[in-house]
């Protein structure tokens, strides 16, 4: 298999892609899910639509909108002006901010899926064992939900990488920059190189497979025990 | 003391209680599924979201609404006992009481007391997913002892659990001598262990008072009395009560402190006394019930019902405001004091 060296920096890109955004993504999402599972506030109801419209919006809708706050006549693009920072379109960042929002609602629903399961009950026990709420998040609720929470972050990686649609838009097509594997692909496709998009998909789909078998084995290895940790099977 | 006026309209709960209880003993919260019993121990341990009405414990205000004082729940010094344990899954039981004993900062030595008491020992090790129903349950009790309550809050504790654990779990909840609230719907267990209750129905409290005087509700028809082994011989015990020394016949071994119950239908009563009867001062007599009549009594220091067949006072000639001497032909022995 030879792949050249734009290839291998797609896929290093993609993969870096996909990890940066994994780590800010689980930072931000357990909190919300946590926020979206536990609390009676009454602006719930709209909050949790807006959490979860990447999942079924058009990511070219999504990405146009995207393009047209961190373009420089935009909301966020004026704001990256002021602030001297780097314009966030067809940059590396951008893909970032991109893919955290697009993968947002695969990470965060699958989390506040699995607090659902182990419920507000396991809190108050702690409560009444003398935890404060905190406390109790971090030594009852995060340790009951780290297998939905390594599941969840596991897709989320997974559709990071093969995200296509919205990259395009907003990082663009510049190698070792903003040129994913998916991208990359597209581009040997369109060049009638089928050999080599043929050995990028392989790869592509290994990564896959790869990713779905680890889910696979961390939903059997931990079957076993009380269904309110193994909540895989509701994802 | 404990009090507690609230209000709180759920769905399916319109609660509404006024009411003293207390400090000592234990009280009992007695109605049928749905009536608000499991909601009322909720409110006590500050786990129901509304933040309303007003609740003072020994002294101290946990709640109340127009001050805004709410005491939330980890500082209440509670310990709550949940239906079927709610023991931590990811934690071995070692680690499932050590998150009690390490916030509560209790001694090593009183932990250790209380894993013995409650035969532990040998569970330190093993997964709550590998213990049985009464295993589990036995956990659960020693984790909130180890919080060092003020207050017990147990809600059917006993449920589906069996004989030895719950007669365990009876005998550490009298040595306690902690205030105790305790959700049932099962007769006789409360008899077993209470010494207050209140019926519950529909989120109202109906009616309350001391085990002996709520015995009618609970279709029981005698007093409760607890006493201390005197002596022992020839199948017959004696126990020294607060209404004086009984003798009654036993086949099973006495224990030293006992929960005694005599049914009315055992007692004879006498208008003078031979000797070796107990007094009992009649407070009023009802005749309005087919067969029977009701005696109101004071018995130690409480006035209770009890029915009497109408043919066992005949020829009695007693009336109200005088006493009776009465002898105990024969008893149970309930509870595990």
């Amino acid at each position: 298999m030879i792949l050249s060296t734009n290839d291998w920096a797609s896929l290093w890109l993609s993969l870096k892609l996909a990890a940066i955004s994994i780590l800010i993504l689980l930072i931000i999402a357990i909190p919300a899910a946590y926020w979206l599972t536990f609390s009676r506030s009454r602006y719930k109801i709209i909050i949790s639509p807006v959490f979860t419209l990447p999942l079924i919006l058009p990511p070219t809708v999504l990405g146009f909108y995207l393009l047209l706050l961190m373009g420089p006549q935009g909301v966020i693009g004026h704001l990256c002006q002021v602030l001297g920072i780097e314009q966030l379109t067809f940059s590396f960042s951008g893909l970032v901010v991109a893919s955290i929002i697009y993968s947002f609602p695969f990470v965060v629903l699958p989390i506040q899926n699995t607090f659902s399961v182990i419920g507000k009950s396991s809190l108050e026990v702690g409560a009444t064992l003398g935890a404060k709420p905190f406390d109790s998040i971090i030594n009852i609720l995060l340790p009951q939900a780290k297998i939905g929470i390594i599941s969840a972050g596991v897709i989320g990686f997974a559709h990071t990488i093969g995200e296509f649609g919205i990259v395009l838009m907003i990082g663009g097509n510049i190698p070792g920059k903003t040129q994913l594997a998916s991208v990359q692909l597209y581009n040997h496709f369109e060049a009638y190189e089928y050999s080599q998009a043929n050995h990028l998909a392989l790869i592509l789909l290994g990564l896959s497979f790869i990713i779905l078998l680890i889910l696979y084995m961390l939903n059997h290895k931990f079957s076993h025990l009380d269904t309110r940790e193994n909540a895989l099977s509701k994802i | 003391m404990l009090y507690l006026k609230y209000e709180l309209n759920k769905p399916r709960l319109n609660l509404d209680l006024d009411i003293e209880l207390p400090s000592t003993g234990v009280t009992a919260l007695f109605g049928q599924s749905g009536a608000g019993k499991t909601t009322i121990l909720r409110i006590i341990a500050g786990l129901e979201p509304t933040q309303q009405g007003v609740l003072r414990f020994m002294g101290q205000v946990w709640q109340d609404k127009t001050t805004k004082i709410f005491i939330p729940p980890y500082l209440r010094k509670i310990g709550y006992v949940f239906q079927e344990g709610k023991l931590f899954n990811h934690l071995n039981i070692a680690k499932n009481l050590s998150f009690a004993s390490s916030r509560s900062k209790i001694k090593k030595e009183e932990a250790e007391v209380i894993i013995e008491e409650l035969g532990l020992k040998n569970l330190l090790s093993r997964m709550p997913q590998k213990l049985s129903g009464g295993e589990k349950q036995r956990v659960a009790f020693a984790r909130c002892l180890l919080t060092q309550p003020d207050l017990l809050l147990l809600d059917e504790p006993f449920n589906a659990i069996d004989v030895y654990t719950t007669q365990l779990l009876i005998e550490c909840i009298h040595k306690l001598q902690l205030p105790t609230l305790y959700v049932s719907h099962d007769r006789n267990e409360i008899i077993k262990i209470a010494d207050y209750m209140l019926h519950i129905h529909d989120g109202k409290i109906i009616t309350h008072g001391s085990l002996n005087q709520m015995l009618p509700l609970l279709g029981y028809n005698g007093f409760i009395i607890n006493g201390k082994l005197i002596s022992s011989n020839n199948g017959y015990c004696c126990y020294k009560t607060d209404i004086g020394s009984i003798s009654f016949p036993t086949v099973k071994t006495p224990p030293s402190n006992a929960r005694i119950y005599v049914d009315s239908r055992n007692i004879n009563l006498y208008k003078y006394d031979t000797g070796k009867l107990i007094a009992l001062h009649i407070n009023s007599i009802k005749y309005d019930i087919p067969f029977y009549c009701q005696l109101n009594v004071k018995l130690a220091n409480e006035n209770i019902d009890i029915l009497i067949l109408k043919e066992k006072i005949t020829n009695m000639e007693i009336h109200s405001m005088s006493t009776v001497f009465i002898e105990i032909l024969q008893a149970d022995f309930i509870g595990y004091q």
